[in-house]
């Protein structure tokens, strides 16, 4: 071949490739945005987060009918293909369906099962195939202290858990001594470990740090050394049954200290304790009245899940899950993983809880709010730009309600 | 400890003890007396809670209608379940209850655990108790502890009563001492266990209307209860259904009182040591005299 027919040749093959390049890029748009996530239907988690199977189908609904997520890349929307499984609140099954998620779905974005253990065990199908994994009710710092680079959590670690309650005891000056009161599983005692050393920074005696077995039936034994140390703050770090089961004991002995703390204080908490419940303070993610990002698209989603509030309090996590989703997705503008891993990782948004960001091992910001039961309904009292009502302090004792 | 300390403690722990008391003492009838281990009284003493409180919840009964009507209905349920699920097996199995019995109960459990789960969708159940606690000097008595040991007292006697002054509890005696003499002579094994798992029903239902009350019930606590209703029934022997009441006592007076000084879960494990040691040592249980062996 001779040199100028070897340049044509050259030249207009070139010409043709580019024009062949939009046919090709067509041919790897995904016909959809496809989502996988396990969620505890049945087992021991199934009535904390069961319905929740409900919340990512109303949220994946609600961005279909506005035709999906807008991605550059495609220069198109595509909508939203749910995957789910049901993990039996089981970590194995839990990894092992995570593992089906990824090699045999094909799933792009993984948002995390429900609880530690079960975010411990599944997170490392998607560090293995390197896909993005959004934790969500999973915040013992166990989880993120392995290195893995393909995860990031919406709420911040267990040992800060109530930082903004110690916050406000210090601001506030009043309460000077504190009693723990602990079940011993994995995310009350993790909180308890940070509570102590955020307590102790606040300026407050330490006075007793019980850890009980979570079966815990007969709480006599510690609320008489309650009752003798006379602590300001009664401070229960526990999952619901042992903070209810406390809270009865503790009226039936007449334990009145200047303020009860328990760290989950749902409405599955509150309408077994009725009035007993009233002055209680705890932690929410979000109320009513909070006015950052888009509340009422927040209702709208429950309504349509049938899921009340009150009865499901880490609901708002998930809501900020699909926030982060669909803020990752769009400034991404494509479903490359390593694309939308680091767009993720360095995003800053405003969410339905506040601010959010992730640091290195993926942890997020995403803190709860000291909230405290008044007249049946929950009111955030700290901090003041967030709050919806003042706080009541001292606690009336059990003989003037 | 100081004494008022430790006085407080005693108090609580026995009227802990009327409540495990109550737990156990269907169990008893059903197990120790007639060697039929039901594995799913826990799952319908949770049952039974969550029924209360949504009946409660729902001003649809008041308290006393909803503790006499909840235990009929669950002593119907429990007769309906004999019927259907372990009649069957347990007159082909004529001798030995207790491994079929096992099998299908253990069944029935997981059955009504994922149904109450399923049905109610909350993870727990529980309701302020209507009675007050009693103060005396610098001691305190819950009101309902102490009605259910009053209660628990009454239950005992009148079971005691049924077992050996009727002609239906001694029926039921001769069915666990000789089952085919007694069906020989013609007691009806499916009427007088029919009888004997409906009335233990309903005494599962009882217990879990005062447990939701004393502290709370989940849908995945049935088998941790059963197992220490079991606990309670090897501790203090069975044939008996006044010593349930004994053990129960003395089981939530060890354990309340172990637990300052050993910490609470020293308390529990020591239990479960205590178990062991009953099975290999005195399987017969605490308050039954040994038969005397003589020398020839």
């Amino acid at each position: 071949m001779r040199m100028p027919m070897l340049i044509i040749w050259i030249v207009g093959s070139f010409f043709v490739s580019l024009i062949k390049l939009p046919a090709n890029v067509h041919a790897d748009v995904p016909d959809a945005i496809r989502v996988g996530a396990t969620v505890s239907v049945s087992g021991k988690f199934a009535t904390e987060v069961g319905p929740f199977q409900r919340l990512l189908k109303a949220w994946a609904d609600e961005v279909n009918r506005r035709g999906g997520l807008y991605l550059k890349k495609y220069n198109r929307k595509l909508p939203l293909q749910l995957v789910t499984y049901d993990d039996r609140s089981d970590a194995a099954t839990a990894r092992r369906y995570y593992e089906r998620l990824v090699t045999v779905d094909g799933v792009h974005l993984l948002f995390g099962p429900y609880s530690s253990p079960l975010t411990f065990a599944a997170s490392t199908a998607s560090e293995q195939h390197q896909v993005p994994f959004i934790a969500i009710c999973a915040n013992s710092p166990k989880v993120y202290d392995r290195g893995f680079k393909w995860i990031v959590c919406i709420i911040d670690a267990a040992p800060r858990y109530t930082y903004r309650y110690w916050e406000m005891v210090q601001a506030e000056a009043k309460a000077r001594s504190v009693g723990f009161v602990v079940e011993d599983t994995l995310h009350p005692v993790g909180v308890y470990k940070g509570s102590r050393k955020l307590a102790e920074q606040a300026g407050l005696k330490v006075l007793v740090g019980e850890v009980l077995p979570a079966d815990t039936g007969d709480f006599t034994p510690i609320i008489l050394k309650l009752k003798k140390l006379n602590p300001d703050i009664v401070y229960v770090s526990s999952n619901i049954p042992f903070a209810v089961a406390f809270m009865k004991q503790a009226k039936e002995l007449n334990l009145s200290p200047r303020e009860f703390h328990c760290i989950h204080h749902s409405g599955v908490f509150r309408q077994p304790l009725g009035p007993a419940a009233d002055y209680v303070l705890g932690q929410s993610y979000w109320e009513p009245g909070m006015k950052y990002s888009d509340p009422d698209r927040f209702l709208s989603l429950l309504k349509e899940a049938k899921i009340d509030l009150d009865d499901y309090p880490w609901s708002p996590a998930y809501m900020m899950a699909f926030e982060v989703a669909e803020a990752a997705m769009n400034q991404a503008g494509t479903l490359d993983p390593a694309v939308l891993m680091k767009t993720m990782k360095g995003l800053r948004i405003t969410t339905l809880g506040g601010p959010v960001w992730f640091a290195d091992n993926g942890v997020g910001t995403i803190n709860t709010y000291p909230s405290q039961i008044q007249h049946g309904k929950y009111q955030i009292v700290w901090p003041a730009e967030v709050a919806t009502a003042k706080h009541i302090y001292p606690t009336p004792a059990w003989a003037d309600r | 400890m100081d004494l008022a300390s430790f006085t407080q403690l005693l108090l609580s722990g026995l009227l802990l003890g009327g409540i495990y008391a109550m737990v156990a003492v269907g169990l008893a009838l059903c197990f120790g007396v007639l060697g039929l281990l039901n594995l799913a009284h826990g799952a319908f003493l949770v049952l039974a809670g969550f029924t209360y409180q949504a009946i409660h919840g729902l001003g649809l009964l008041g308290p006393l209608s909803g503790f006499l009507l909840i235990p009929l209905v669950f002593s119907g349920l429990g007769w309906l379940a004999y019927r259907l699920l372990l009649q069957n097996p347990l007159k082909r199995a004529s001798e030995d209850f207790l491994a079929p019995a096992l099998l299908i109960t253990l069944g029935l459990a997981f059955i009504l655990e994922e149904g109450t789960s399923l049905v109610w969708g909350r993870s727990v159940a529980g309701t302020i108790s209507p009675f007050s606690s009693l103060q005396w000097g610098e001691f305190y008595i819950p009101g309902n502890r102490l009605l259910v040991l009053i209660l628990m007292l009454a239950i005992s006697g009148v079971l005691q009563f049924w077992l050996t002054h009727t002609d239906s509890g001694r029926r039921l005696r001769a069915l666990a001492q000789d089952p085919i003499g007694a069906t020989l002579v013609g007691v009806s094994l499916v009427r007088v266990t029919a009888v004997a798992f409906a009335v233990s029903t309903g005494l599962a239902a009882v217990a879990g209307l005062f447990y939701v009350t004393l502290f709370t019930v989940s849908p995945h606590l049935g088998l941790p209860l059963t197992l220490k209703a079991l606990f309670i029934i090897v501790v203090s022997g069975s044939g008996s259904l006044t010593r349930p009441l004994v053990g129960g006592l003395a089981l939530g007076t060890v354990e309340t009182l172990l637990a300052p000084p050993l910490g609470a879960h020293w308390a529990n494990t020591l239990t479960i040591v205590l178990l062991l040691a009953f099975l290999c040592y005195r399987p017969e249980g605490l308050f039954v005299m040994r038969p005397s062996v003589g020398h020839k």
